[in-house]
């Protein structure tokens, strides 16, 4: 039964991921730019998050911290957006990448001069204790985050396939000319999808800080990394690939630090990754974005 | 014939530097900046010439630190043996690796060299009975040339600005070449080049090779210079940082990755006194290139 335990374990990470890669994905497939920056929006407003509900409040319930969580992210990403994309529209797609390392290195430098270089360790309540179900020991933290994460994920869903909003995103991310032809003004989209990209990131924030109750600033670094690599997984610019990318990510960095060895956890998800990207170089899902031929 | 003479001031500047400025202190960024520009026109190869955008040259340079540091404090090979060694294995490991890598594209290959960039990293850090774990490789031996030891910041400086101009004047050439040639047609269009007879694949895999047998060689002179190196070194940022000298000198052109390694390896010193904002501004001033010179500082604007 422990591997169903683990398999919770691994999905409610996963979960989380998949929070993060869908904000990046849906970034990507509006403006095909990687957002190098994206894991640190998550970590600055992860802090932000902390300063307000636990050392302002003392705490917060979780679903409040959520919304606090998203509210924030979205604020710094569109800050993000203004300043390191905005210029580059019309450039070389590698100019944005370093713009938005820049970018990434003055949002942790930042959290560096705000809350100092090492770890805080902090509590948020999830509400719920852990319980058993027959032999199965439950999490509860797990079993609220795997909650949470499919419930924005299904808001998400609705907002981008039956909102105006939504549809006008999507629009724009499958052919921008005709969509501003239309009436839809890029610049208003591609905010919104800043805000809404970040905002899952800053509900990812909140979820993994009651899963580990500790930050530091390069956390962002590395939990955009593995973003990237569940959007990549599941297939650049595909929702869906996002989500399962994440989970797939989530169950077997899980398994490999329970079964393998801890230290090989992020080796294996990456070694993965570069064998799913020579099997289908698009990603589980992916459709070819690079060639038009 | 201006810019030849205007190259011939600044070597003949960058000679006479140690003469006029002692401190010890300069003459390592000096070193450093210098075994940083090998590594970003290796990388400049890639990017600027035949738009192949790798995201993991960290790995490489870290490769060639690590076989050039172990095979001399552990085999005790001479150091040109390790240099030799570095090289060759890097690009080695660089030519196996861009065959499979190199069937991606855009986007998707900057992915697969990233993945790449920290599986060796975490190999690195977990290899232990290799690598020595977190704990690195310490004690790496001076360069020695012919029974010279370079065991100064001034010898060492010459060593490696020697080195850099070698290593300039053959890229120069290999651009000017036919090789050169094919590179730039696959950067403004693969499918048109390999109509005109020119075998994309082959080149790429060229290039992919040379480039990271470069990196190797900046890594084996890193390693000897730090006399220490450790995983931390070759992580996923330094790849970018790598990355980003190329894009902020001009990525297409020859000196444009020297410039930018020169920026990027001397602001975190001058910015040493301001502490704690150090790399807060070092962001910023990143930042602050790019709008104002998207195409690098080199770079001529895109018509």
């Amino acid at each position: 039964m422990i591997v169903l335990e683990q398999l919770i374990n691994g999905l409610a990470l996963g979960g989380v991921y998949a929070l993060i890669a869908l904000g990046f994905t849906l970034i990507f497939g509006v403006l095909r730019l990687f957002h190098m920056s994206h894991g640190d929006v998550f970590m600055f407003s992860g802090y932000l998050v902390i300063s307000v509900a636990v050392f302002g409040f003392g705490s917060l319930p979780l679903p409040i911290a959520i919304l606090l969580g998203m509210a924030i992210a979205a604020v710094i990403g569109m800050g993000v957006e203004r300043v390191a994309f905005r210029p580059y529209r019309k450039s070389n797609e590698i100019i944005p990448l370093i713009s938005g390392i820049g970018m990434s290195l003055i949002l942790q430098n930042l959290a560096i001069l705000i809350w100092g270089p090492g770890q805080i360790n902090y509590h948020l309540e999830s509400g719920i204790g852990d319980f058993k179900l027959g032999s199965i020991q439950m999490s509860g933290v797990r079993i609220v985050i795997l909650l949470a994460c499919v419930v924005i994920v299904f808001l998400f869903n609705y907002w981008l396939y039956k909102t105006r909003t939504g549809r006008a995103v999507r629009a724009t991310a499958i052919d921008p000319e005709t969509a501003s032809m239309m009436g839809i003004r890029p610049t208003m989209i591609i905010l919104i999808t800043f805000a809404v990209g970040s905002a899952l990131a800053g509900a990812a924030t909140v979820l993994v800080g009651a899963l580990y109750g500790a930050i530091y600033p390069s956390f962002g670094f590395s939990m955009g990394l593995k973003a990237f690599a569940a959007s990549m997984l599941g297939g650049l610019g595909n929702m869906t690939g996002a989500v399962l990318g994440g989970l797939i990510l989530g169950v077997l960095e899980v398994f490999t630090a329970g079964y393998v060895n801890v230290a090989y956890q992020d080796a294996i998800a990456m070694t993965i990754l570069i064998g799913v990207l020579l099997i289908r170089p698009n990603g589980i899902l992916g459709k070819s974005v690079e060639e038009k031929l | 014939m201006k810019k030849k003479l205007a190259l011939a001031l600044l070597l003949l500047l960058f000679l006479l530097l140690p003469f006029v400025i002692t401190s010890s202190y300069v003459i390592r960024i000096g070193v450093i900046s210098c075994i940083f520009s090998i590594l970003a026109l290796s990388l400049g190869m890639l990017v600027g010439q035949i738009k192949l955008v790798s995201a993991g040259h960290a790995a490489f340079f870290g490769i060639g630190a690590y076989t050039s540091a172990l095979l001399t404090t552990r085999v005790e090979l001479p150091f040109l043996g390790g240099l030799v060694s570095a090289i060759l294995l890097t690009a080695l490991i660089g030519f196996l690796f861009s065959i499979p890598i190199l069937k991606l594209k855009g986007h998707y290959l900057s992915v697969g060299t990233l993945a790449f960039g920290i599986v060796v990293q975490v190999i690195m850090l977990n290899w232990e009975s290799v690598t020595n774990g977190p704990n690195g490789v310490p004690g790496v031996p001076f360069p020695s040339l012919f029974g010279a030891e370079l065991d100064s910041d001034v010898k060492m400086y010459y060593f490696v600005l020697v080195l850099l101009v070698l290593v300039l004047l053959g890229l120069s050439r290999l651009y000017r070449s036919p090789i050169g040639r094919a590179f730039n047609y696959i950067r403004e269009d693969e499918v048109a080049a390999s109509t005109i007879g020119i075998r994309v694949v082959r080149y790429k895999v060229l290039g992919f090779t040379l480039s990271a047998g470069l990196a190797g060689l900046a890594g084996s002179l890193f390693a000897h210079y730090m006399a220490f190196i450790n995983y931390d070194t070759f992580s996923p940022m330094e790849s970018f940082m790598v990355l980003a000298m190329v894009v902020v000198g001009g990525m297409s052109t020859l000196m444009g990755p020297v410039l930018g390694a020169f920026i990027l390896s001397t602001l975190p010193e001058l910015l040493r006194d301001l502490s704690d904002y150090r790399m807060l501004l070092y962001g910023v001033i990143l930042v602050l290139i790019l709008l104002l010179r998207p195409q690098g500082i080199l770079g001529k604007k895109a018509s």
